[in-house]
């Protein structure tokens, strides 16, 4: 009976190893080296964007301006460091995961289009440097909201802004439609789409959302960069425009943003919490169907970023929508306490950044339905307070959800295992780093901080330079992360093909997967999360008897029966070396 | 639900427990509510006390709900963590219908009382009130906010009861008295800012193209202290809300709350409008008023210490000292001379430098206009900037005469840079 | 694999699972691609709704809103979608390459009538007066007029390939077109009616 201590050892026999560094500086349409391509830009992207709140956070320590020396070189580091967070890193990611994982755990060779898949990934470092260019000619001081007139006065750098997310944008449609075709056709036989992982579902919701919401950006944008070089004036009131006109059309697309972006992270923990607790997922159906009402939903509440610029009429139906949305996520909470509940809790990195999430996100979730409340909001809105319950919800879930997911298919995609001391650094630096650096900042918004200033006043002196001890803390946490990346790729430990002994289809190959994915035709495990049951243990360890023979002969795209050949007799899982052949492309 | 959970939920240790929790969650939701009056400045306006007490709600529910699933999230890592040498899978639970109703149903329930109380409080605050901008003796005075980067400034209407005159009395400060049903109409007179002021609880856009309006009546009198023998307000602070360009977090002014109307009156209104109606012969006195009053939007931008004024602006050239240099800095020009011109030509001499601001340019043609200083205005500026010496002892660099009407004297009321 | 027209069938069958799938990824593909990028004209459709509000009259009372040759153009549209889907129709006839060609062509040139009517209506406009309203009306129809023209575009290399028997091609193309026109409708709709 094989061991089932998390991570289990595996005999070091990998099928092809990673390709070479040069494969993924290049052109690919392997969804997996382009997964690849995408973390490393995002990762690039989040420590320029963790700099930035360096800078900042140091400039608060004290109540003037005196360390950017003027308060329009803070607005530029401001809106660089949310601009760079939402379209650089937190989203690119998203592509990163969900084009490396999906496929994989629906059984696929490769997205449904993957000449597009490379298109769409790009676009994204020629966009990047364009928004970087920004400090060369004057940056984008207006916030990455960027509401005119203020952004209609600024420099070319606002301009370079505004064409860079367009590109984004553009980039990040076609990455969805990808998603949305191989979620829905390219699934296998046994795998309905109430079988299917809850990442697929996850991501599907996102890429709905994306495809529905980012055109709404990209018209918001167009009439803005209209503005600025075509001498329009859609957001000139003075020539007829009207500034609400952006922010409605502007939010219309950036509160399904916010979605977007903390979706994938909630599939992501669905897995984790399960497989790292050995239990299945509580409420399968009911997790599934949230992310499509959350994602519905989301759709509708848009102007509560507007409650003190909006027609007061129109205050309390937004309100009433946005109060809604706090039931599907409250199920999901629900569902993923009850998922941990009686099981067999493994402390790994990955699981510690899903209860992590946990926590965090409550938080995040209880702070926005007191922000969703009108009267309240009139207080709270444009303040620190907001600050932090965004970065509850976007750093403490979506964040910490993505940490979760790299800690748990870095095995997969590299084939070796993190390392768990410096992983544990990482989490506990990163958790108390974050509650120290945003916590006071609820406080500081309550005490009358506003949002995007570079001074303030001295009695919230004590609030700013907690914060910004706290901010220092979570920043050296990244080192701790960045350095684990390195370490585990120059000596961690040889990974196998299965080393959390999971249940969905990417973890039925090696690691990591040959460029074609499997060695024979994947043949879906009936429940994703079926673990405590007989069937799964059987499954799972005829898997691991299956594997060190699957790798004997590996490498060539079309070998078939030659690296079957060593099967046991009577294998489980109805695959059989003859169809396989015709299978293979 | 099967047979052992059935047993495990209704045994006493079980039920002792959950009343145990429920009172930990209970009260820790009160607790949370509890902190309330701490997180929050002082209680100054009737809406901030009906705005407080929604929170303490909103912090009872978040408190006890995070109470209880973070303590069953605790509760949950220490006693299902993974012992040595176990290495079974869990149980294999996949949902139970009951509990996802019940934690469905109890979350829409909290939702709908939220969003009933949260409408009430709205309409309350919302609804206009009897008696709006009365002041005793003038009927109503309708108070005009006006942002710009990076100022404020406040205009009230006064309608003088024996003439029937209208004056405008202008004012960096929004001074009002307790129990005053304040009806503030604002408008910017550039980009979007946000008139905040965190005691009274109330917050509004004030945008490009619109008027926008907000109603408090304050309830509390702001601190008076005695400085030099003056009584001196701590007004309750105006903060920008709305990011307006790199002087936003300096765009501040204060509320100052008079303990009773007649206060109001005989500190604040009465001696605007004795101002106005009988000014001053030495234009010093009349310019110094304009600047300390901010009318011409000077105080963003600059910076300027007086010993009745100070400005802390810094988007501009330091005025300390402007008297001395006015003579020094272009040849064949003196004080007077360039002071004059400065105001009344601005382009023609300013100082070379990035400065983050434009200097307005000011004219006295149009009165329609936005940049409209009557002359009387430039030269009562002038003179009180003469008077601004570096060396504090020293005489005036120079004496100018008012020989044309300034804004004091014009029968349809001063008009200010709005 | 050979494709090779059989009489009676429109095109090859696929030969493979792969080539059903592919099919099948291509067509869900263009329909999401589709009602995503719809969205930017309802987008554009909703700009229009915001800005009128802050008038007394949309359009203002100076213009006079001439309905006739845009009514026109857009049965134009209409016939050249018809004809495009009737060229495709003719793909199982006798002399199909024949008919499709020439249907085909007359659905661009009536494409092309309608780009035509519309460039007229974008470069008229500055003669309206009233800024926003200008704009507006500027950016939607020059937004509708640039599509018309790339989609158009590629309704012409339909032609340039050899075999119009590659039915992706032509499917593409009509759906495209069919986009293209409800597009128009909505945009149509807005501007000149509602």
């Amino acid at each position: 009976m094989a061991t089932a201590s998390l991570p289990i050892r595996q005999e070091p026999r990998i099928s092809a190893g990673l390709p070479r560094v040069g494969e993924f500086m290049r052109w690919s349409v392997d969804h997996k080296i382009i997964g690849v391509q995408y973390m490393v830009v995002a990762l690039s992207f989040f420590f320029i964007g963790g700099i930035l709140a360096m800078l900042m956070r140091w400039e608060l320590l004290t109540p003037d301006v005196d360390f950017f020396g003027d308060g329009a070189v803070y607005n530029s580091a401001m809106t660089m460091h949310g601009t760079i967070m939402i379209f650089l890193w937190v989203i690119p990611m998203i592509g990163a995961m969900g084009n490396y994982v999906v496929p994989l755990q629906i059984g696929a060779r490769d997205m449904a289009f993957p000449w597009l898949n490379a298109f769409a990934f790009w676009i994204i470092p020629p966009a990047g440097i364009l928004m970087l260019l920004g400090w060369l000619v004057g940056p984008a001081e207006a916030g990455w909201t960027s509401y005119p007139p203020l952004s209609l006065l600024g420099h070319d750098g606002q301009l370079l802004w505004a064409v860079s997310l367009h590109l984004l944008g553009i980039s990040s449609i076609l990455g969805a439609i990808n998603f949305i075709v191989t979620i829905l056709n390219m699934r296998p036989e046994g795998m309905p789409l109430f079988r299917m992982p809850l990442l697929c579902w996850a991501v599907l919701a996102t890429a709905l959302i994306i495809v529905l919401a980012t055109p709404f950006l990209a018209g918001a944008l167009t009439l803005l960069i209209l503005d600025m070089v075509a001498g329009t004036s859609f957001f000139i009131a003075a020539q007829g425009g009207d500034v609400l006109l952006w922010q409605n059309v502007f939010w219309f697309y950036s509160h399904p943003a916010v979605y977007i972006m903390v979706l994938p992270s909630m599939g992501i923990i669905s897995e984790v919490l399960s497989v790292h607790s050995r239990k299945p997922v509580f409420g399968y159906r009911m997790i599934a169907l949230s992310s499509m009402s959350i994602a519905l939903v989301g759709f509708t509440v848009w102007a509560h970023h507007m409650f003190t610029s909006l027609t007061p009429e129109l205050r309390i139906p937004f309100m009433i929508t946005s109060m809604i949305i706090a039931v599907p996520t409250g199920i999901k909470i629900f569902s993923w306490l009850a998922t941990i509940w009686g099981g067999k809790i493994h402390f790994t990195s990955a699981m510690n950044f899903a209860l992590g999430f946990l926590s965090l996100f409550l938080i995040g979730g209880l702070t926005g339905v007191i922000v969703g409340s009108v009267p309240v909001d009139i207080h709270l809105h444009d303040t620190y307070f907001v600050v932090s319950h965004f970065h509850f919800t976007l750093y403490g879930g979506g964040v910490m959800g993505l940490f979760a997911g790299v800690y748990h298919w870095w095995p997969k995609i590299t084939g070796r295992m993190l390392n768990e001391g410096l992983g544990r650094w990482h989490f506990w630096l990163t958790f108390i780093g974050f509650l120290w650096t945003f916590l006071p900042q609820q406080i500081a918004g309550m005490m009358g901080m506003p949002r995007r200033v570079a001074t303030y006043d001295p009695s919230l002196l004590i609030y700013n330079q907690l914060s910004s001890l706290g901010a220092f803390v979570l920043g050296a946490s990244a080192l701790f992360f960045f350095y684990n990346l390195g370490w585990s790729l120059a000596r961690g430990r040889v990974a196998g093909g299965n080393p959390w002994r999971a249940l969905t289809l990417e973890w039925a190959t090696t690691s990591p997967p040959p460029p074609l994915n499997f060695y024979e035709d994947p043949v879906p495990y009936p429940n994703p999360y079926g673990y405590g049951s007989d069937a799964a243990r059987e499954y799972l360890d005829e898997q691991q008897r299956r594997f060190p023979a699957a790798l004997e002969a590996p490498t060539d795209e079309g070998s078939t029966s030659a690296s079957l050949a060593t099967q046991p007799a009577g294998t489980s899982a109805g695959s059989s070396a003859g169809t396989s052949a015709g299978q293979q492309q | 639900m099967n047979q052992p959970l059935r047993r495990l939920l209704l045994s006493p240790r079980t039920l002792f427990v959950l009343l145990l929790s429920g009172i930990g969650v209970v009260g820790g939701g009160y607790l949370a509510g509890e902190m309330t009056p701490l997180l929050f400045p002082a209680q100054a306006s009737a809406e901030a006390r009906q705005v407080d007490d929604l929170f303490r709600f909103l912090m009872i529910i978040a408190g006890a709900i995070w109470f209880l699933v973070q303590g069953l999230i605790v509760f949950a890592i220490i006693a299902y963590r993974r012992r040595p040498g176990d290495d079974a899978d869990g149980p294999s639970w996949h949902g139970n219908r009951l509990l996802e109703f019940v934690w469905t149903f109890i979350p829409s329930v909290i939702v709908f009382v939220l969003v009933v109380f949260s409408y009430q409080v709205w309409v309350d605050i919302t609804t206009p009130k009897a008696d709006e901008n009365q002041v005793l003796g003038y009927d109503v005075v309708p108070v005009f906010a006006e942002g710009q980067q990076f100022a404020w400034r406040f205009t009230y209407s006064v309608t003088l009861p024996d003439s029937g005159r209208e004056i405008k009395v202008v004012s960096p400060s929004l001074h009002t008295f307790v129990g005053q049903n304040v009806h503030l109409t604002m408008e910017t007179a550039d980009v979007i800012h946000s008139f905040w002021v965190p005691a009274f609880r109330i917050k509004q856009d004030l945008l490009p193209g619109y008027t926008t309006d907000v109603r408090f009546t304050p309830t509390l009198a702001t601190e008076v202290v005695w400085e030099n023998g003056e009584p001196v307000h701590h007004g309750y602070p105006i903060v920008c809300a709305e990011l307006c360009g790199s002087g936003h977090g300096s765009m501040r002014s204060q509320v100052i709350v008079h303990a009773t109307e007649s206060d109001f009156v005989e500190s604040f209104l009465q001696p605007e409008i004795d101002f106005i109606i009988n000014p001053p012969t030495d234009p010093v006195l009349i310019g110094q008023k304009l600047l300390a009053d901010n009318v011409y939007g000077c105080a963003s931008c600059h910076t300027l210490e007086t010993p009745h004024f100070s400005w802390d602006g810094n988007q501009a050239p330091v005025l300390n000292g402007i008297g001395t240099r006015a003579s020094l800095r272009i040849a064949g020009y003196s004080a007077k001379d360039y002071l004059l011109e400065s105001l009344g030509n601005s382009p023609a001499f300013l100082v070379p430098g990035d400065w983050p601001a434009v200097m307005t340019v000011f004219q006295a043609e149009d009165s329609t206009l936005a940049t409209y200083m009557p002359l009387g205005d430039q030269q009562a500026i002038a003179a009180y900037l003469c008077t601004v010496t570096a060396d504090p002892d020293a005489e005036p660099a120079c004496e100018i005469e008012l020989s044309a009407p300034t804004s004091l004297d014009a029968p349809e009321a001063a008009s200010e840079a709005s | 694999m050979t494709k090779t027209l059989a009489p009676g069938k429109p095109y090859t069958e696929p030969a493979s699972r792969q080539e059903l799938l592919a099919a099948k990824n291509r067509r869900l593909g263009l329909l999401i691609f589709q009602v995503s990028w719809m969205m930017t004209f309802i987008c554009l459709s909703v700009v229009n709704w915001q800005l009128r509000w802050q008038y007394a009259d949309w359009p203002p009372s100076e213009i006079t809103l001439n309905r006739i040759f845009p009514s026109i153009a857009t049965l134009l549209l209409l016939a050249s979608l018809l004809l495009f889907r009737s060229a495709r129709g003719t793909l199982t006839a006798v002399d199909a390459r024949v008919s499709f060609r020439r249907r085909w062509w007359l659905g661009i040139a009536l494409g092309f009538l309608f780009v035509t009517i519309m460039a007229v209506e974008f470069f008229r406009a500055p003669m309206l007066v009233g800024t926003t309203y200008r704009d507006v009306f500027r950016v939607m129809t020059g937004f509708h007029l640039a599509h018309a023209l790339v989609i158009g575009w590629l309704a012409i290399r339909v032609l340039r390939n050899p075999s119009p028997e590659d039915g992706w091609a032509i499917e593409a193309a009509i759906k495209l077109w069919d986009f293209v026109f409800i597009a128009w409708l909505i945009f149509y709709a807005v501007l000149y009616w509602i």
